[in-house]
């Protein structure tokens, strides 16, 4: 039983140029405990499926799907107010520059506070009446996001912290009613490297103790591959690729999956001096003039004359692609 | 923060001490005669005005500061008046606005501000006393209380001094008195209260754009938790400093007020006293309305840092 | 269409010019306003031609006459006649010029005054601008219908000296204005960059500064212009301004407060006449600053 189970969401976005298909066609399935990677360039649209999930897609996008279940429940058919409850309790969302997203007037340990939930209560009945329980509750939560001096966290205003701070306090409050699903997107964007460690591995840590998933969103494939279960590759508002990490990592199918991956830069000096890095020719195409059938066609090296069709899904041993041409193919079996 | 406070307190010092300088010139260059050394003139200027002297008003024979404070608290009754009905009435509109983004309320309301902005203050209150005095019967025409009271003045805001004295009228004349401040208050609140809703609707705007109203949605609060948690409380320091600066509006106001309504305000004798030319009543009733703008609008600002501690850091980032 | 580096020629990408105007057209109010605005100027220019009498003849057969609607109305006067016989809407077609008409005066020389002292204010630093900062912060803080009264009561009562005096008194909001949009622009990046590049002063003002005013000269011009408006008026109204027999909105206004009662509409229809065309400035204004806003985010 899939815990989220997304098939063909659609966004569209009115611009003045009229409506755009941001995310096209776009299938996400995410089983309990997993660590999922969706990776993608920037303006892929994976920033648009994550606000969606948690329910905060503005007015003037119009989502559309034809399933959208979050544990056997129907995301689409339920009220705003309902669906608002829903993602209280068991979605929670960490985003990227963790200082803008805490609010400037109120200090930490009052924010964190409201973020606990009245059912997180545990104690005899009485004690519900005395406030600390909140603040106690507050203090160990950054503590278990390994800050080590959660009283002078708690009484600081966001201007006061570093981003990685910011991160953990984000965390913190995200893990706070133990969601079912965290969705982070780009979480660590500028950060430094040390930093960018610790938060990965508080995250690992929090998917691992508590059996959270998470959905993992980043543009760099790099810095998180190890810590996923699963990968999705998007671009240009469709994923073009979902599979294991090794399946992805080793036999990528799609050629734009194939062209991520050579474009991270060896160090080892396998790349001749002053020769061209490996990327695709051309560029992202805008939302306003995409291409018709496969998004990626123009800038593909595969590219033939079927690719002005959309490529239909494969499956081979559970990894999903959808490319007319696919790379790395068991013998026999290539077209 | 004292180094903030101070900061400011020698700023505000600065900007009054500017302001007798102009004052200055206003005098020097009607009395050219009088001193030839600029300089030494100005001192002598500054040291009367410490030491409390405005001069004497020309038309009346009596001290100028003795005419500010009978005249200065009408004008303060009418201007807090105005000022609570503005925010009474602007701030929950404007969030109402804010919040209906776009849609028919926001257009209504956004239209009624701009009529509001556009209406000429002395030509309203003509109007509303034709309809509610002359033509209703139901408000006294001007005036801020009726002739048949006798009330002793105390602070001379008259609907605390009907409540002081020792009359058994009291009650009576309380009423009277409000019924008199009705009009000329709502008169004046309509320009201060268009802005306000104009910067609180903007200023909510521009904070339910940020992340972090994004992200407490997230934690599934209702919108309208939200923006009562963390909208109006981010909301209301970037609107204040404005409405700090609409005390200037509303003086200015007062004065076309007061003389519509007959109130004996500091507008209405500041304006007497350029008819009669009285010269040293105008010197003295211009300091006194541009101060009392200047220290409130200062206070507001340095309140606002005060309680937000927002505002602080842009202090602190601009400190280095 | 440039279009040498443009790999997607059916996409014609709009200047900012373009699309606020773009935007401005469908906004319903501020094009109403931007027609109203062109009617009053009309009025303005050619009020001689319009008006069906002279401003100040007397018909002593018509005293007091109500507006034509009315029962005793008379379509030849057809906003009534005032006390002493004289027809209103030629009144208010004359006045046009002498309040709105001026009005347009007072606030382009205050345009072109505040925004020298404002533009080199703004591109000085250090003690210069702090001065002009401190001196700013106080004509300011004493409100422009004080400042012109003020000025007036030095100068003389006058529809001339009311003019200076509004001048004067809005000079320091443009110079604020513009001199605080020219130094939020000095702090940014790409002027930085431009510095670098060993651009001279002139230059940087020329292709980095000025173009970025525009929305606040916009802004401020039509915030100007409705002020001066109900300025001179106000002044007006208190008798410090035009003088009597002269048809402007606001003496006029003061001339009939005696006739409240008698002939209400010698009150409402000048107020409503100025009402209108502050009305249709704010609108024209908010429509633009709106349009401009929107483009720039």
């Amino acid at each position: 039983m899939p815990l989220l189970d997304i098939r063909n969401l659609t966004i569209e976005i009115e611009t003045p140029q009229g409506l755009v298909k941001a995310v096209d066609k776009f299938s996400l399935t995410l089983a309990d405990g997993e660590i999922r990677g969706l990776v993608g360039e920037s303006g892929s649209g994976k920033s648009l499926v994550a606000e969606t999930i948690v329910g905060i897609a503005k007015d003037t996008w119009r989502v559309t799907a034809d399933r959208m279940y979050l544990d056997n429940i129907d995301l689409l058919s339920l009220s705003h107010k309902e669906r608002r409850r829903i993602m209280g309790r068991d979605i929670a969302m960490v985003f990227q520059e963790p200082s803008s997203c805490l609010d400037p007037s109120e200090r930490i340990g009052a924010q964190l506070e409201e973020a606990i939930p009245e059912r997180s209560f545990q104690g005899k009945w009485w004690q519900r009446w005395r406030w600390h329980w909140r603040r106690k509750q507050a203090t160990a939560l950054l503590h278990r996001v390994g800050i080590r001096e959660p009283k002078a966290v708690m009484n600081a205003y966001p201007y006061q912290l570093s981003e990685g701070v910011c991160q953990k306090v984000m965390i913190a409050m995200a893990v706070a009613n133990q969601p079912k699903l965290l969705v982070a997107d780009e979480p660590t964007n500028a950060m430094e490297a040390s930093n960018q460690a610790q938060i990965l591995r508080l995250l690992e840590r929090v998917n691992k103790l508590s059996g959270t998933t998470i959905l993992l969103i980043s543009n760099d494939l790099t810095t998180f591959a190890r810590l996923t279960d699963n990968i999705t590759v998007m671009y240009c508002g469709q994923a073009v690729e979902s599979g294991t990490r090794e399946q992805i990592l080793t036999r990528p199918r799609h050629p734009y999956t194939a062209a991520l991956l050579q474009m991270m830069p060896d160090l080892d000096g396998s790349l001749p001096h002053k020769s061209r890095l490996n990327i695709l020719p051309g560029v992202i195409p805008p939302l306003q003039s995409l291409p018709i059938g496969c998004r990626l066609g123009p800038r593909c090296p595969k590219a033939q004359k079927q690719c002005v069709i959309t490529p239909p899904l494969a499956k081979i041993k559970g990894q999903t692609y959808y490319c007319h041409f696919p790379l790395n193919m068991p013998e026999g079996k290539s077209k | 923060m004292l180094r903030y406070l101070l900061r400011r307190l020698g700023l505000l010092l600065t900007t009054l001490l500017v302001l007798t300088l102009v004052a200055y010139l206003l005098e020097f260059k009607l009395l050219e005669d009088a001193q030839s050394d600029f300089m030494t003139g100005y001192l002598a200027f500054l040291q009367q005005l410490l030491a409390g002297d405005f001069g004497i008003s020309s038309a009346t024979g009596l001290p100028v500061l003795g005419a500010i404070g009978q005249y200065f608290p009408a004008t303060l009754e009418l201007c807090l008046a105005a000022f609570t009905i503005s925010l009474l009435v602007g701030v929950p509109t404007g969030t109402l606005a804010a919040l209906r983004q776009g849609r028919w309320q926001d257009t209504l309301i956004l239209t009624g501000t701009l009529i509001g902005y556009s209406v000429p203050v002395f030509w309203l209150g003509l109007l509303l006393v034709m309809f509610f005095s002359l033509h209703l019967g139901w408000l006294p025409v001007s005036g801020q209380l009726s002739l048949l009271f006798e009330i002793e003045q105390v602070t001379g805001i008259m609907t605390i001094d009907t409540l002081l004295a020792d009359s058994q009228y009291r009650w009576p004349a309380f009423l009277d008195a409000v019924r008199h401040l009705i009009l000329p208050a709502l008169v004046l609140a309509i320009v201060p209260t268009t802005e306000v809703i104009r910067q609180t609707r903007s200023a909510l705007l521009e904070v339910l754009k940020q992340n972090y109203i994004r992200a407490a949605l997230t934690k599934g609060f209702s919108e309208t938790q939200v923006i009562l948690r963390h909208g109006l409380r981010n909301a209301f320091p970037m609107a204040i400093p404005t409405l700090g600066l609409q005390f200037g509006t509303v003086l200015t106001s007062a004065i076309m007020t007061e003389i519509v309504f007959d109130w004996p305000g500091l507008g209405r004798w500041l304006v007497s006293s350029i008819a009669l030319q009285d010269y040293a009543a105008i010197k003295g009733g211009t300091l006194a309305i541009a101060t009392f703008t200047i220290v409130a609008s200062s206070a507001v600002e340095v309140l606002s840092t005060l309680i937000y501690p927002a505002r602080r850091r842009a202090i602190y980032v601009r400190q280095g | 269409m440039s279009g040498r580096a443009n790999i997607y020629p059916e996409l014609h990408v709009r200047s900012p010019r373009e699309q606020a105007w773009e935007l401005f057209r469908k906004n319903t109010l501020g094009m109403i306003g931007l027609w109203g605005l062109g009617l009053l100027s009309l009025l303005t220019l050619l009020a001689p031609w319009l008006a069906p009498y002279a401003p100040y003849e007397q018909f002593s057969q018509a005293l007091l006459m109500p507006p034509s609607w009315a029962d005793e109305g008379n379509i030849d006067f057809f906003l009534g006649t005032d006390d002493l016989g004289r027809d209103m809407l030629s009144r208010l077609v004359f006045g046009a010029r002498l309040t709105f008409g001026n009005a347009v005066l007072v606030v382009l020389v205050a345009l072109l005054a505040g925004g020298c002292i404002g533009i080199v204010g703004g591109m000085s630093k250090g003690f210069k601008a702090s001065i002009l900062n401190h001196f700013l912060d106080t004509l300011l803080s004493i409100p422009s219908l004080l400042l012109a009264i003020i000025f007036v009561a030095i100068l003389g009562p006058g529809l001339f000296n009311t003019l200076i005096a509004i001048t004067l008194a809005l000079t320091p909001q443009f110079t604020r204005a513009i001199y605080n949009a020219v130094s939020d622009e000095m702090q940014k990046e790409y002027i930085t960059a431009l510095r670098l590049d060993g651009g001279t002063r002139w230059r940087i003002l020329r292709f980095g500064v000025l173009p970025n005013l525009s929305d606040t000269i916009v802004s401020q011009t039509t915030r100007g212009l409705s002020a001066a408006i109900l300025d001179i008026t106000a002044v007006g109204f208190l008798g410090l301004g035009a003088q009597p027999p002269r048809p402007e909105w606001g003496a006029m206004l003061s001339d009939a407060m005696d006739l409240v009662y008698l002939a209400p509409w010698t009150v409402t229809l000048p107020g409503l006449a100025i009402l209108l065309s502050v009305l249709v400035v704010n609108m024209v204004g908010e429509g633009l600053r709106q349009a401009i806003n929107e483009v720039m985010d």
